[in-house]
């Protein structure tokens, strides 16, 4: 029994610490990756009113490819070693091609050109809408066709912080998370009986626990997977792939990559690669309902060329690819299999896949995204909790006079004195309670937890005046992860300088209320279009994002406002009692 | 309008499976039923939605969309008081 209960001691250290020293950090990944679900396509359409909705019926991957080759080596007189076209997907006409240079031994280069293509005007030489250029690693921080979404996927998967160590910090998160959904579901001995119901004490860090428990308990599917497929993601390119280099490739990471992949070398023979609309609808024939994500050519236009059909089969949460002849056209093979010679590429796939819930259309990704949320106040309502328990043990409640009075009767009721600190003799005279850390800890937490809302409505906000007043897709970006930071540096230095912490926290939703309605607001005076002209247009995807963000705005006013009253109302009574009020 | 009926199917079930949970009937018999009627709906739902969308999907749809339906039943219909006095907080 003993060694029981020290067993769930120890677990239940194990969640409260590896949650409360990531919390922060923690929150700002899977805040943004509730948004970032939708970055590619749906708030590609919303940032970018110029691209068609509906892609041309006339659009052909065969000339998609080689106007971007033709464009290629007119620009930079290189060889075209292999190419990537993305296919535009419902409800914005998006598409791109990435050519890399050939290496000097045919193999494809590492540095090439992207460009983007507006699907909507077909592919004449019109359709070619915006172009990056460098190394791959450059290639994919711009590849997510709008400065919008380029800067919320890589503030998700890297932070911004510069490669490798974006990378290694996410995955360490990942991992984090999956450690505490793991001992939380230890400690949480009642789990099956205590999901159906949820029991709502009257103080506001009770409710914060059983919040965190309620949404811990149904979420802990989404944040097992979450966390495994974001840790496998973060460390398959920075650390496991060259780690399997080192071990049986000599440290040759390209190599590994190709035998991985399942490519042979380049025969330095020139031939014509097939047409690729032909093997396009060899796919569909094979496979009803196919929805193709990517095709990738390797060795273009070389005798050994290779080319990958990549997409999802009708029902499949996986990606399947068909695998051509490049030269011959002819159909080599479908690999879907863990076991077959393109396993690295299929993991990596699935595990994109299952983590951005690309899979199933908008249902599934509005899932991704509640759950998200969902998972962000669990990890915020966790830290609240921590905060306000180790504070209590101190200090009384966190960081207030008020508490300091409160905390003598509650250290009595527990035995010990407030202020006592672990491991001081018992009796000891308590000493003046001191939870000024963790009442800064509290404050910074509401800092970051309404600062990181405020920043993405921030980006939201001015995501159109920078596409506007800025030179390039690059430029864009960085401004706009200069406002982000800058809102959420903002918001934590008011909630840690401010008082009564309510009510600032409560004017900061405000803003993010009105920053929401702004976006809207900026894309009609911008862009040129209102709610009302796509909904005229049928843009369905664009339609839900303007509901979204005018409902969001609506409720968070409400929500800020009432806090903010709250908070005043509170101080004021306290003043009248003659305490202080955080 | 198939995953609208399952969706449906869930929040019954859901419903059903908290009634029983809070109200803790008497009767074994009404409390067996209950939980088996829960059990059918979010297996049939499941089934919907597989039937649909395939294997994959469907199942992975029913296990996204089961626990946000579940957040938002337990929180309207699953209130409950508190267990002992709580203490105050300093919020």
């Amino acid at each position: 029994m003993a060694r029981t209960s020290r067993a769930f001691r120890q677990m239940h250290a194990i969640h409260a610490w590896t949650g409360a020293v990531t919390a922060l950090a923690l929150y700002v990944v899977m805040l943004t990756g509730a948004v970032a679900v939708f970055a590619r396509h749906d708030l590609a359409a919303w940032a970018d009113p110029a691209v068609n909705a509906e892609t041309d019926p006339g659009f052909s991957a065969e000339r998609a490819l080689r106007l971007s080759i033709a464009r290629f080596q007119a620009e930079t007189g290189a060889p075209a070693g292999s190419a990537i076209l993305f296919f535009p997907q419902p409800g914005a006409a998006r598409a791109h091609v990435s050519i890399m240079a050939a290496a000097e031994d045919g193999a494809a280069g590492h540095d090439g050109v992207d460009y983007r293509l507006d699907a909507g005007r077909g592919t004449d030489a019109s359709a070619v809408v915006g172009r990056a250029a460098g190394d791959t690693e450059r290639l994919y921080q711009t590849d997510w066709t709008t400065p919008l979404g380029s800067f919320l996927v890589h503030l998700h998967t890297d932070l911004w912080l510069p490669p490798p160590w974006g990378r290694y910090l996410t995955g360490l998160l990942g991992l984090t998370l999956l450690i505490s959904a793991l001992s939380g579901l230890v400690i949480h001995r009642r789990l099956l009986r205590d999901a159906l119901l949820l029991r709502w004490p009257r103080g506001r860090s009770a409710r914060w626990r059983e919040a965190h428990k309620s949404v811990g308990a149904w979420g802990l599917l989404f944040n097992l997977m979450i966390g495994l497929t974001g840790t496998l993601l973060s460390f398959a390119a920075a650390l496991l792939l060259p780690i399997v280099a080192v071990i049986g490739f000599g440290g040759d990471v390209a190599e590994a990559e190709r035998v991985f992949v399942g490519i042979p070398p380049a025969a330095g023979v020139e031939r014509p690669t097939a047409d690729l609309d032909r093997l396009m609808a060899d796919v569909s024939t094979r496979s009803p309902g196919f929805r193709p994500a990517f095709l990738h050519v390797h060795h273009l236009d070389d005798a050994a060329a290779v080319v990958d059909v990549t997409g999802f089969d009708r029902g499949a949460v996986s990606q399947a690819k068909y695998r051509f002849d490049g030269a011959t056209g002819a159909f080599r093979s479908r690999l879907d299999g863990l076991a077959d010679d393109a396993a690295l590429s299929k993991t990596l796939a699935m595990l994109l896949s299952l983590h951005f819930g690309n899979f199933g259309g908008g249902l599934v990704k509005a899932a991704w995204a509640l759950l998200g949320v969902a998972s962000a106040g669990l990890v915020l309502s966790g830290l609240m909790s921590w905060v306000e328990r180790r504070g209590r043990l101190v200090a009384g409640p966190v960081g207030s006079a008020a508490g300091a009075r409160l905390a003598a009767p509650l250290a009595a009721q527990a035995g010990k004195p407030a202020g006592r600190r672990a491991g001081a003799p018992a009796g000891t005279p308590g000493r003046a309670p001191s939870g000024r850390g963790y009442g800064l800890l509290a404050r910074l937490a509401g800092g970051v937890g309404v600062g990181v809302p405020l920043g993405l409505a921030g980006v939201m906000a001015a995501a159109h005046p920078m596409a506007a007043l800025t030179p390039s897709s690059a430029a864009a970006t960085g401004a706009l992860t200069l406002v982000f930071w800058s809102l959420v540096a903002l918001a934590c230095a008011l909630a840690i300088a401010l008082r009564p912490l309510a009510s600032v926290l409560g004017g900061l939703l405000t803003a993010v209320a009105i920053c929401l309605l702004a976006a809207v607001v900026a894309r009609g005076f911008l862009a040129g279009v209102w709610p009302w002209h796509s909904l005229a247009e049928a843009r369905w995807s664009v339609v839900m994002t303007d509901l979204v963000l005018v409902g969001l705005s609506g409720g968070l006013a409400w929500a800020g406002l009432r806090l903010a009253r709250l908070g005043l109302a509170r101080r004021a009574a306290g003043e009248r009692a003659g305490a202080v009020v955080p | 309008m198939t995953g609208w009926v399952a969706w449906m199917l869930v929040l019954g079930g859901l419903g059903l499976a908290v009634r029983v949970r809070r109200r803790s009937p008497r009767s074994a018999l009404w409390r067996v039923a209950a939980w088996a009627g829960s059990g059918l709906a979010l297996a049939v739902a499941a089934g919907l939605w597989i039937g649909a969308l395939g294997v994959e999907v469907g199942l992975v749809v029913w296990l996204a969309l089961v626990p946000l339906s579940a957040l938002a039943v337990v929180a309207l219909f699953g209130r409950r008081g508190p267990r002992r006095a709580e203490k105050p907080d300093g919020w």
